[in-house]
């Protein structure tokens, strides 16, 4: 088996670098499969399509700047001279390859359920951070897998604290509420069938991830020489000829100072408005962090300016996608791939074809949120038709929606900034955790009316 | 022809060095340091003289910061794909050809101040790196045929056409104006007979000035070190389908074609030129004059070594808008600005408020989105109509541009000067600018 295991790794691999471009090549071909599409599939005109493209271009502009900030932000308190300390405390406990696979793919899977927000930076942080305590041990590592390793929890998200579509239909008010009602979390992320598919997955992914450890004797990328951010040295440090400009930069008054307000902004919000964990509020607890953990404002700029640098893909990057969000939902298509998938079902293959379903437009549609809002009423509609569970069909949903992500270069981009790497490097070992995760899902989903 | 590219790109991106960057902001307070204090000064006002309670100055404060990311992130982008568009190689080369045309200095000024202006207008990235690019390649020229050459004065040239920018196309305030709820747009602002004519007269005042410095055979005149043929560098042919797709013009074409295809069908739809249209009109032609894909999103990437700077700015200016738009906050700002100003004097404080505070904030939109409102109101007070408010706003902005050493430096990164050798005669252009706005509309008051 885990000769098995190994070989389609490796095979995989080897296609993915053959086949698999840029992740921003990724987005420009997925646009004209999209388009091409629309085109044939809708009654929509070349024309029409382009529209529709350059319309929704800049439809997740927030999204984008949230996403660029939570990288920006995370990457600097990562650079955090006693964060690095805590973290490398961590990172230091594995002793072997097969250690530093389970450490980084476990916490990753952790992370991703916690928040997808914190996932998607976190991981690449601590994939990093492992890395390197391991080269510092002489542990030999196969860096790609590693950086796989610390991507594959993105299979988990949705069935997690944050998965949207579950909160949606948890919150007051929401789209479809006068079809289902409000479900509560209860009957979703906390049901018994969905915390099965997570544990299974808490289990699976780890373990086939491990078993695509080379052998010896095998070729291994061994991980970059990355670059040394330690602020404090000399060398790094640059003197202005203003004794103020120099008070200005080396004093913790002004980082403290500034760092007030989001403490009581982030205090007011969760303790006394009672406002839930989002992207912001990951957003301004990194900030404060940040600040906080570098003391000076030297520290803090000089790490900026290499943040800001990882985040320009996803600035850029995030708009296309943005684009194809637009063709898929203005055209109906995305609603007409639901339609006939769901159509053909019965209530045992029904959950099943949701979740493929969701899988197939995730690849266009990388937002969980966005698509339910687009797929949910005409999964609702079919389920309700069939007399199927609501909820288990949200569950069906959600894993699918979350489990092509590992094919999907767009949530792999802040990882990749921070690792260095090019998703063909990944993509192989991600194709592999997606076939067993696919069957344990799927086993999941079966077993879910009876549990 | 994807090596000959190839090496095209590589020597493009080797001409920039940033290293003079760092230097920037050991001389000048750091954009980030500002904005952390004016945020801090402004709670810490807004407490002691409890104007409003303190949950309200921090909701504000943390709704202001997310209303604003859309605009901070377009801000962002507008900065990237500007420089971008300006270092794209087909457009250096042509740049250089066209350093022929001059064959003295005074027809080198002429030519360049109205190069760089007339092209700012339209994005002060192909008029100023081109403008900066140009003077370069006219002062290599020079001096292969053995002529004296002031390279700071032929750079400043270059350069003036920063003065313009903020009241042509590319203009921060001007795009961000055509998605307000006031919906100005460019017809309205940029496109206006008063605008353009201004504009002129400024260029025309430059362009003298400028020549007077040419007058003077005091003037050092630098040596050029002429790059000699650099070695060439061996660039692997692409051996599988993901390289030949990261190398294939055929989708830079496509992609770029398709980005221009929805430009023309949203005009011929009676759309009008928005930020939005108008940062997808750089990114295709960005992607289309580019032969290597990926090349687009390297270059990005490399203008980010300049635009990092203002990110965080651009993000927290909209808390702090937030919190200045408390109501009673917003009515004391109003009143203050009614008290210090009158009708005739409203156009000029616009003018020296943008000047003032690019020391601090050095980025147009960041000051617009903090005080844009209370310019407004305070002009619609004054009955100015809206476009005169925002046009002396915009010219404070550009004449102080010219001055801002975190967007001139990496500008000369372009070319072996200091920016000590460049500050009397951008002084002098900020100063005549400023003059000639200042005249033209009192005239019009």
């Amino acid at each position: 088996m885990k000769s098995l295991v190994r070989n389609m790794g490796n095979s995989l691999t080897v296609i993915m670098q053959k086949v698999m471009p840029d992740a921003y090549i990724c987005c420009l071909i997925l646009t004209i499969i999209a388009m091409i599409s629309v085109i044939i599939f809708t009654p929509h005109s070349s024309s029409e399509v382009v529209l529709m493209w350059g319309d929704g271009f800049w439809k997740i502009l927030t999204f984008s700047t949230q996403s660029s900030l939570a990288l920006i932000t995370g990457s600097i308190l990562s650079n955090a001279p006693l964060f690095k300390k805590g973290l490398g405390k961590i990172a230091s406990l594995p002793n072997n390859h097969t250690q530093v696979i389970l450490l980084t793919s476990f916490s990753s899977l952790c992370l991703w359920y916690i928040h997808w927000g914190v996932g998607a930076v976190a991981t690449g942080i601590i994939a990093v951070e492992i890395t390197q305590q391991s080269k510092k041990k002489g542990i030999k590592i196969h860096y790609p897998l590693v950086v796989a390793a610390a991507y594959t929890g993105t299979v988990i998200w949705h069935n997690g604290f944050s998965g949207a579509s579950q909160l949606l239909v948890a919150t007051e008010g929401h789209f479809l509420v006068d079809k289902i009602g409000i479900i509560p979390v209860s009957e979703t992320i906390f049901s018994p069938g969905n915390l099965l598919i997570s544990s299974m997955l808490f289990i699976i992914v780890p373990l086939i991830t491990v078993m695509m450890i080379p052998k010896d004797g095998d070729t291994i990328i061994e991980p970059p020489t990355f670059k040394n951010k330690d602020i404090t040295s000399t060398r790094n440090k640059v003197d202005s000829n203003s004794p103020f400009l120099n008070f200005i930069f080396d004093t913790p008054v002004i980082p403290i100072m500034f760092s007030i307000i989001p403490i009581f902004y982030l205090i007011y919000s969760l303790l006394f408005c009672q406002k839930g964990f989002d992207l912001n509020i990951f957003i301004i607890l990194m900030l404060v962090f940040g600040l906080l953990l570098h003391g000076t404002l030297r520290s803090y700029i000089q790490c900026l300016q290499s943040a800001v640098k990882t985040a320009i893909p996803i600035m850029l990057q995030f708009q296309f996608y943005g684009g194809i969000m637009g063709i898929l939902s203005s055209s109906g298509l995305a609603v007409s791939i639901a339609n006939f998938l769901v159509r053909s079902g019965n209530t045992t293959t029904f959950p099943l074809l949701v979740f493929l379903n969701a899988g197939l437009v995730n690849l266009f549609v990388p937002s969980g949120g966005g698509q339910w809002i687009v797929q949910g009423p005409v999964i609702i509609d079919a389920a309700q038709r069939l007399g199927m569970s609501i909820p288990q069909n949200l569950t069906a949903f959600a894993s699918g929606d979350a489990l092509t992500n590992l094919l999907q270069p767009f949530w792999a981009l802040p990882l990749l900034a921070i690792a260095g790497l090019k998703v063909r490097d990944i993509m192989g070992y991600c194709g592999v955790v997606l076939i067993f995760s696919s069957l344990v899902i799927c086993i999941g989903l079966l077993i879910f009316p009876y549990i | 022809m994807n090596i000959i590219a190839d090496l095209q790109e590589q020597k493009t991106r080797k001409l920039i060095n940033f290293k003079k960057i760092k230097s920037a902001y050991m001389i000048f307070l750091h954009p980030v340091t500002s904005i952390f204090i004016f945020s801090s000064l402004t709670v810490i006002f807004l407490t002691v003289f409890r104007i409003t309670p303190i949950n309200v100055i921090i909701e504000s404060w943390g709704s202001g910061l997310k209303t604003n990311f859309k605009f901070a992130m377009q801000f962002m982008l507008l900065l990237l794909l500007s420089y971008t568009i300006g270092i794209t190689p087909t457009y250096l080369k042509f740049v250089r050809t066209l350093s022929r045309l001059y064959n003295n200095q005074r027809t080198a000024i002429i030519g360049l101040t109205i190069f760089s202006s007339f092209l700012s207008f339209f994005n002060w990235g192909l008029g100023v790196v081109g403008g900066v690019f140009l003077a370069k390649s006219i002062a290599e020229s020079h001096q292969r045929d053995g002529k004296s050459t002031n390279l700071p004065l032929l750079v400043a040239a270059g350069l003036s056409g920063l003065v313009v920018s903020e009241s042509g196309f590319s203009s921060n305030v001007m795009l961000f104006m055509t998605q307000s709820p006031l919906n100005i747009t460019l017809n309205n602002s940029v496109l206006t007979n008063f605008n353009i004519v201004v504009n002129v007269i400024v260029v025309v005042s430059i362009t003298f000035v400028l020549l007077l410095f040419s007058c003077k055979k005091t003037d050092k005149c630098n040596k050029l070190k002429t790059v000699n043929n650099e070695p060439i560098l061996k660039c692997n042919k692409p051996t599988c389908i993901a390289e030949k797709m990261e190398t294939s013009q055929i989708v830079s074409i496509l992609f770029g074609g398709i980005g221009l295809y929805y430009c023309i069908l949203h005009f011929c739809n009676n759309g009008m030129l928005d930020f939005k249209t108008y940062l997808l009109l750089l990114i295709s032609i960005g992607v289309i004059l580019r032969k290597r894909p990926l090349s687009f999103q390297e270059d990005v990437t490399l203008s980010s070594n300049y635009a990092w700077i203002f990110f965080f700015p651009l993000i927290f200016s909209g808390a702090i808008q937030g919190m200045l738009h408390i109501e009673n906050v917003n009515s004391f700002l109003n009143q203050v600005l009614l008290t210090i100003n009158s009708k005739s004097s409203f156009l000029l404080f616009n003018i020296l408020s943008a000047y003032v505070g690019n020391f601090f904030i050095p980025n147009s939109g960041a000051q617009w989105i903090i005080f844009g409102k209370n310019i407004l109101a305070t002009g619609e007070y004054f009955n100015i109509s809206t476009e005169f408010s925002i046009l002396s706003f915009c010219y404070g902005a550009g004449v102080v541009k010219i001055l801002n050493v975190f967007i001139l430096l990496p500008i000369l990164s372009l070319v072996p000067i200091k920016l000590k050798s460049l500050l009397k005669y951008i002084i002098c252009i900020s100063a005549v600018s400023t003059i000639t706005y200042i005249l033209v509309l009192l005239s019009f008051i």
